[in-house]
């Protein structure tokens, strides 16, 4: 009970001293930051589900963008309750639920990988407060990219308990999980359901064996099909459907109106500004200054991330138990998830640059990634679980050894 | 035969580094097919690469200590590949 109450003691000091800025009284800027002020309170609360908005020049087609309108109706709502302070409603609908579900679904997603409860509290903060999310956030794009990267590992453990309890429920459960990351953000939905898909990948294939004994019944084939891929897809459809099926009937594909700067390979190469070396140290390219483009040389400090989270391969449990192997399995695919992450977060450059360009024109939904550091998001949940595994073997072999 | 020592030096110039890495992650791949207790051997080589690879970055030669890191990549990839194979058979 002592040591829950320091760590929380704890944690609320470094948020405290890191976000300093969010315990004053002064409004909150930023590059992307939407700016709360009364009138666009008023917009929210009365023109959210608008497919035309009037903000840019003559106005535009916002279909795409009303994935967002229950949330931002929800804050035109609570904001007139609050007599149009945006200062209170900002903290309120932005920056708390970031620093809630950040921690809660990261300290959760490690506290079923790790079993331990003492040294999950690790995962937050190596989640919440790596250069990455610290220099989207302060870039302004806490309401979308930051609440949904904030509630990805919901959508992980959703579907991690979903594989291992197919039931009506548990399916439901995840569609919904599903919808609200969707809410928040489109492209940041689609790297945390690449990180699904590989875990369910990672599950067939070293569960091969029952898998292919069961799979011989038809009825097991389209139990799993229906409970994982049906049921939340049709949840989701639902939910969504007030813009998706505008979406299929207009039949344009919004990026393309874009034009050049969005979705050609020039433009990838343009901005990949992320070098191999920094993904691997989950190091944003623009750290510290978050000038766009403006990059730095790689920082000796930043290689103990990667030091640490990899070398959770030595602690590989190599006695034969169930949990055990869990357990291991449960790392190996965070290691993998994070080597994916890598590779795809240096975008085109070396190596093998060209893959990630093949896969920009080729591969459906890819062309949202003409920024290669949203793959930031597989590296830094991989990192928060494994180092905080491999910090609680260092303990416990450090416990052994001298006391 | 000028043009044609021009024309393997600038194919060497521009895809080695990419036919080295391949032809050693092959070899990485034939050594633990050989002796699967290797894949531990390669996470340690790895962790000392990154130490190496952090001298180079105090120094500011992010170019080797990027090469090295696509080095430190393909020896992880094959032991956590081999790791999980084994820990599947378990």
């Amino acid at each position: 009970m002592k040591r829950n109450i320091f760590i929380v003691v704890f944690v609320f000091l470094v948020v405290g001293f890191i976000y300093r800025a969010l315990f004053s009284f002064l409004p909150i800027s930023g590059g992307d930051y939407i700016s709360m002020t009364a009138s666009q309170l008023f917009t929210w609360k009365y023109f959210s589900f608008y497919v035309w908005s009037t903000n840019i020049d003559l106005g535009w087609a916002i279909i795409p963008l009303l994935a967002s309108a229950p949330y931002t109706f929800l804050i035109g709502w609570i904001g007139s309750l609050l007599g149009n302070n945006g200062v209170i409603v900002e903290r309120l609908v932005w920056w708390l639920p970031f620093f809630i579900i950040g921690f809660y679904s990261s300290f959760t997603l490690s506290k079923k990988i790790l079993n331990n409860q003492t040294f999950s509290w690790i995962a937050p903060l190596i989640f919440l407060f790596n250069t990455y999310i610290l220099l989207i956030i302060s870039g302004g794009q806490v309401a979308g990219i930051g609440l949904a990267y904030a509630f990805s590992p919901v959508v992980l453990l959703s579907f991690i308990f979903l594989l291992k309890k197919p039931t009506f429920e548990c399916a439901l459960l995840t569609g919904i999980v599903l919808s609200i990351i969707l809410m928040f953000d489109l492209r940041i939905t689609y790297i945390t359901l690449v990180g699904v898909g590989l875990y369910i990948f990672f599950q067939f294939i070293s569960h091969l064996k029952t898998f292919t004994k069961d799979f011989k019944n038809v009825q097991t084939i389209v139990r799993y099909f229906i409970f994982i891929v049906v049921i939340p897809g049709l949840v989701v459809g639902l939910i969504h459907a007030f813009w998706l099926i505008p979406m299929a009937i207009v039949r344009q594909n919004p990026l393309q109106q874009l034009g050049a700067a969005y979705n050609t390979t020039s433009a990838v190469r343009f901005f990949s500004f992320g070098n191999f070396e920094n993904a691997m140290g989950l190091l944003h390219p623009n750290w510290p200054e978050n000038i766009f483009g403006k990059t730095y040389f790689m920082r000796p400090e930043f290689l103990l991330l990667p030091i640490l989270a990899f070398s959770s391969l030595f602690f590989i449990n190599k006695k034969k138990s169930e949990s055990g192997s869990t357990k291991n399995l449960a790392i190996i695919y965070f290691v993998l998830m994070a080597l994916v992450g890598i590779f795809l977060a240096k975008g085109a450059n070396n190596p093998f640059g060209g893959v990630y360009l093949w896969m920009f024109g080729h591969i459906p939904g890819f062309m949202m990634f003409r920024d290669p550091t949203k793959w930031y998001l597989l590296i830094a949940i991989s990192y928060s679980m494994l180092i905080s595994y491999t910090v609680s073997k260092i303990y416990e072999w450090l416990q052994e050894k001298f006391v | 035969m000028h043009s044609i020592i021009i024309n393997f030096t600038y194919f060497l110039y521009s895809y080695g580094w990419a036919i080295f890495e391949i032809l050693l992650l092959l070899f990485l791949i034939w050594l633990v097919m050989k002796v699967k207790k290797i894949a531990y051997s390669y996470v340690y080589i790895s962790l000392f690469l990154f130490l190496i690879s952090g001298t180079f970055v105090i120094f500011h030669n992010d170019y080797i200590a990027g090469k090295l890191g696509e080095i430190i990549f393909l020896l992880l990839i094959v032991s956590s590949v081999t790791l999980f194979m084994k820990e599947r058979k378990k």
